[in-house]
């Protein structure tokens, strides 16, 4: 494959790609998300690559294996096309009916299709699966289309015309306003808008720069980056390449997870192609640009993934954080200006300059525009990973997209931002989701975790398990940070183990506005956010933990 | 200075428990103040060394352009018209409660003890832990970055962190200089020496140290 | 010893000058009788004996120390050793608790230089205890190979003891109750425990361990080739650990000291890294910590 040199010869290769494509010869997607591959959907493949075979329509169908299709719930998960009909549950022994009936008999099976559980309607096309309907799936729509082990799918759905149209029409100052007119902000966590956190590393002195993904996707319960960086690995790539076009960085790193070899594996392969293509590494596209992308594994712990600490590993240093009072998008890795951004964050890039700000910021709130992932998790129906815009209300994802509470029970609260957030109780879901809203509730957004709490759910018990989680991922340095958790995770052990005091609860928020205030870096600085929000919409489920241990006789003194 | 050398330092204003004072662009709160005579606590802090900021002692609270926050002195770099308070309800609370946390840990350091009294610290306030390091990285950071030799390092993360001496490096080095035996506030640095010479130290080391 | 022959404990007596070594010249000069098993040091003050003294009189064949100083408060020097052999013995009982001997082989008294009766009494009481207890080790149902090497554990480890008694386990008043509160206390006990039996037990495991490694191979070259592929440089170090980790399963300290050498990379970091969490192992699978 000849390297690309020019804007024309990508379109040119791209309509090659396409016309050598017939929009209605049949498809078939199997899921290889996450939680279909723990279902055991390699015996589907096998079976699927066997019953092809067998009836030798290896040119007349396509056979994808893609990355996740987001309804983890109903896996593993099958999509025909071109008739988009959704298989849900599929077994090894469904699939030589599934060929001859659906792929080559173009019948659909109705056992197969999806069925809801209480009124029994069912749904064989996915745009009518309830789970589907109302989201908007701009960043993650495209997995079922890809197979990320491949570029061509990629450019076939309009891959890497973004970077044509910066590299050849746009300044790289143009590319930034673009970005900032977009008011993109960061989908990691923070909520800061990229374009500014852009133009600080653009502004800051110094020839070298770097550009980063984050994804290393710590947040307990948040699983869609890597359902988006493993299905379509390219379009994450392709953010990041702009990216680093619009603030003049030649070296980009990846940052992930040491124990995701699947993600690993379609990283490379995709860094690997698009290098290939001329899309990546010297002059790109022949537009003289030059841009290489290096990947880096993390340790393991959850603090590595904080920005400062996952420089310092980046430069091969022990993932420790430093305070940011130099932001480190003017001095980073090596002290260079680095810019971080999310995996979703930089997956938003394409879209923008393909489409517009204009286009893009009809969607979602006033402050938050676009569309945000969100990871389904903990006592709901339908857990997985969809794609609503700013502004769905809680509700709408919880019984909406989410399917309600598994047996019937009701909703207590939902929590956000995993053990650096907080919970919206149910009174407050018709809250939208909005970076500013719900921080002012007290649950910020964060990566867009949302585990969902039934009414069978004990408040306090969920505090001590997200403090733990903390008090082993934190680092240690600051004591604040450290001692400040071990001494609020004492007091929740006891209070959990009934040995509850009197004076309990004060003495926790005593510890949390100083764990809150002089901790070195977030971790440490929200650790008690889960708790304070506890406390602020369900105080009395600490109050009669530890009232129970105080006899009667003691309290009435 | 942590943005290592300006071209050219230029004079900037601040003000500290409101007396004015004049340092040099890219000194942070702490030196400006050590260069005016005004006194923040430190712990982790030493003049040979990187500013560290671990030990959240000399937090102070700043107000730039109407934002109060609270950062750490030694790391905190000064800018024009930069409003500093070494003294306040949150800056004196969150000074107790971290003595308070170190207390529970080495009671009987002197440097803690003079700093409780100032900060009306409990050292009873919190169940005693037992290990009585207090991780300032003192030691470490002056074997890394003075003498270079890194013999003695952090191991773990989070609660269970510690130091831990090297016992190949260390038996070679420490016991002609053990110039960072002064420095630690609790003496734990003694302690973990003597039991890493004593268990993990080879015999050969240690005839030769015998012999010197 | 062969049956027929009655046991005759051997006990070294550490006397303070002042008062105790007084009165068991009083009880001598006043005919009280008592046994004779008891061997006799004069120190100048209880507080200079030290857990080392005690520990070597174990290992050299004594069956009990027998420690003798002043009535508390009344020591002769102003620094009060006394309660420095008092909070020193506490810890040494718990010490000889922990390796399987009995504590009462340990025994202090405060005998004024009056109390020559006294001193009889005790050691009429004494002997016969030690008597009843049998030979060191022998009474607690341990051979001499298993004991000796006990008691050099504890050796070993006694710099350590006496700065963790000195800089950690200090009572804030020197009264009788404070002692006696602090030393009998639950937080000492745990205190204790975390601080020096963790560290005995880790002694005694390692160098069981020492005394029975079966060394477990580990390719040399792969080692080379992934150290070679990241071109020796500092900067890949996580890589590396991560690459060797993932090939080996465990990464044994030899493999830790080639990376440090050839990335240049000082050790001290290296360490912090492959503790920092459970994805590195520095010990074999299967083994036990």
């Amino acid at each position: 494959m000849p390297r690309l040199n020019s804007a024309a010869e990508l379109e040119k290769l791209r309509k090659g790609i396409l016309s050598g494509r017939d929009p209605v010869k049949p498809s078939i997607a199997i899921c290889a998300g996450m939680d279909c591959l723990d279902r055991d959907n390699g015996r589907i493949i096998a079976a699927f690559e066997a019953e092809v075979d067998k009836k030798n329509l290896k040119a007349k169908v396509d056979l994808r294996v893609t990355g996740c299709h987001g309804y983890c719930e109903k896996g593993p998960m099958v999509v025909i096309y071109p008739e988009e009909i959704c298989y849900v549950e599929v077994t090894p022994t469904d699939v030589p009916e599934i060929v001859l009936r659906t792929v080559l008999g173009k019948k659909v099976i109705d056992r197969l299709i999806y069925a809801d559980l209480d009124t029994g309607e069912k749904a064989a096309h996915l745009p009518d699966i309830p789970f589907y309907k109302s989201q908007r799936r701009h960043l993650i729509g495209n997995n079922t289309k890809i197979d990320p082990q491949s570029i061509d799918d990629y450019l076939a759905v309009g891959g890497y015309s973004a970077l044509s149209k910066s590299l050849f029409e746009m300044s790289p100052e143009e590319v930034l306003e673009e970005i900032k007119k977009a008011e993109l902000r960061g989908r990691g966590g923070g909520g800061f808008p990229a374009g500014w956190k852009w133009k600080t590393a653009r502004d800051a002195p110094g020839k070298e720069k770097y550009v980063i993904v984050n994804a290393h996707e710590g947040e307990l319960g948040a699983f869609m980056d890597r359902a988006i960086f493993t299905g379509n690995p390219h379009s994450v790539l392709e953010g990041l390449i702009i990216g680093a076009y619009a603030i003049g960085s030649h070296q980009g790193f990846i940052y992930t997870r040491h124990d995701a070899p699947r993600l690993k594996n379609n990283i490379d392969m995709a860094l690997g192609k698009a290098e290939e293509y001329g899309l990546l590494g010297e002059n790109i596209l022949g537009s003289g640009f030059d841009f290489h992308v290096e990947v880096h594994l993390d340790i393991g712990i959850f603090v590595s993934g904080e920005s400062s600490a996952l420089m310092r590993s980046i430069e091969g240093n022990i993932p420790e954080p430093r305070p940011k009072y130099i932001r480190t998008s003017v001095s980073g890795i090596w002290g260079k200006p680095s810019d971080l951004n999310n995996v979703e964050t930089w997956a938003n890039v394409p879209l923008i300059i393909n489409k517009g700000s204009e286009w893009y910021t009809s969607t979602g709130t006033e402050g938050s525009k676009g569309t945000k992932l969100v990871s389904l998790s903990g006592n709901i129906v339908n857990k997985g990973v969809a794609e609503v815009p700013f502004g769905t209300t809680i509700k709408e994802i919880v019984y909406g997209i989410g399917g309600g509470i598994p047996e019937g029970k009701k909703l207590k609260a939902v929590h956000f931002g995993g053990p650096m957030g907080g919970s919206i109780p149910e009174s407050l879901i018709d809250t939208p989701l909005d970076f500013d809203e719900l921080a002012k509730l007290g649950a910020p957004i964060g990566a867009g975790s949302m585990l969902v709490l039934d009414e069978d759910t004990d408040m306090v018990d969920v505090t001590r398990y997200f403090l733990k989680f903390l008090s082993d991922e934190s680092c240690g340095k600051c004591a604040p940070c450290r001692e400040g958790i071990r001494q609020m995770l004492k007091i929740l052990n006891n209070i959990c183990d009934g040995k509850g005091k009197e004076g309990d609860i004060e003495r926790l928020e005593e510890i949390s506005e100083v764990t809150g205030t002089a901790s070195l870096c977030a971790l440490g600085k929200t650790a008690a956010d889960p708790l304070l929000s506890m406390l602020r919409y369900f105080r009395d489920e600490y109050e009669t933990k530890i009232d129970k241990v105080i006899s009667p006789a003691e309290k009435r003194e | 200075m942590i943005m290592g050398k300006q071209k050219k330092q230029s004079e900037l204003i601040i003000k500290i428990d409101g007396k004015e004072v004049k340092a040099a662009e890219g000194m942070t709160v702490l030196e400006a103040a050590q260069s005016a005579d005004i006194f923040i606590p430190t712990l982790c802090f030493h003049e040979k060394l990187e500013p560290y900021g671990a030990c959240r002692i000399c937090t102070v609270e700043i107000d730039l352009s109407g934002w109060t926050k609270l950062v750490a002195a030694c790391l905190y770099p000064i800018e024009q018209n930069l409003v500093v308070k070494t003294r306040s309800e949150m800056v004196d609370k969150i000074r107790k409660m971290i003595l308070e946390f170190l207390l529970a840990h080495a009671p009987n350091s002197a440097q803690l003890q003079d700093l409780a009294q100032e900060y009306g610290a409990d050292k009873d306030r919190f169940e005693k832990e037992s290990s009585f390091c207090v991780l300032c990285g003192l030691c470490v950071r002056y074997c890394a970055e003075v003498k270079k030799k890194n013999a003695v390092g952090f191991v773990d993360c989070g609660a269970r962190r510690e130091i831990r001496f090297i016992p190949e490096i260390a038996s070679k080095e420490c016991n002609s200089c053990k110039e960072c035996f002064p420095l630690c506030p609790t003496s734990y640095l003694q302690a973990a020496f003597v039991l890493t010479e004593s268990l993990a130290f080879s015999k050969d080391s240690s005839q030769t140290a015998l012999k010197k | 010893m062969a049956a027929g022959h009655t046991f005759e404990p051997r006990i070294l007596g550490f006397l303070c000058n002042w008062c105790c070594y007084a009165g068991a010249d009083l009880a001598g000069v006043s005919r009280f009788q008592y046994p004779p098993n008891m061997r006799v040091i004069r120190l100048m003050c209880s507080g200079r004996v030290d857990p080392a003294h005690i520990f070597r009189a174990f290992s050299t064949g004594q069956d009990a120390v027998f420690i003798g100083g002043c009535h508390l408060n009344d020591c002769h020097y102003v620094t009060h050793g006394n309660y420095d052999a008092l909070g020193m013995v506490y810890v040494c009982k718990k010490l000889m608790e922990h390796i399987g001997l009995n504590p009462e082989r340990l025994r202090l008294e405060w005998v004024s230089a009056g109390e020559g009766i006294r001193f009889a009494n005790i050691m009429n009481e004494f002997v016969p205890r030690i008597e009843n207890l049998g030979p060191l080790g022998k009474g607690e149902g341990l051979d001499g190979q298993e004991l000796k090497f006990k008691i050099e554990a504890v050796t070993k480890l006694i710099p350590y003891v006496k700065l963790v008694l000195s800089e950690r386990l200090r009572v804030p008043m020197r009264t009788e109750e404070a002692y006696t509160e602090f030393f009998t206390g639950e937080e000492f006990s745990r205190l204790f425990d975390e601080l020096i039996g963790d560290k005995l037990v880790l002694y005694q495991q390692s160098s069981a361990k020492d005394r029975d490694t079966k060394k477990v191979a580990v390719d040399k070259d792969k080692v080379d080739k992934i150290i070679n592929k990241h071109k020796g440089e500092a900067r890949s170090l996580i890589q590396v650990l991560l690459e060797i980790q993932q090939e080996n399963h465990w990464i044994p300290h030899a493999v830790l000291e080639k990376v440090s050498m050839k990335l240049d990379v000082p050790l001290s970091r290296i360490m912090h890294i492959v503790t920092f969490h459970e994805t590195f192992s520095l010990i074999p699978k299967g083994s036990e910590k």
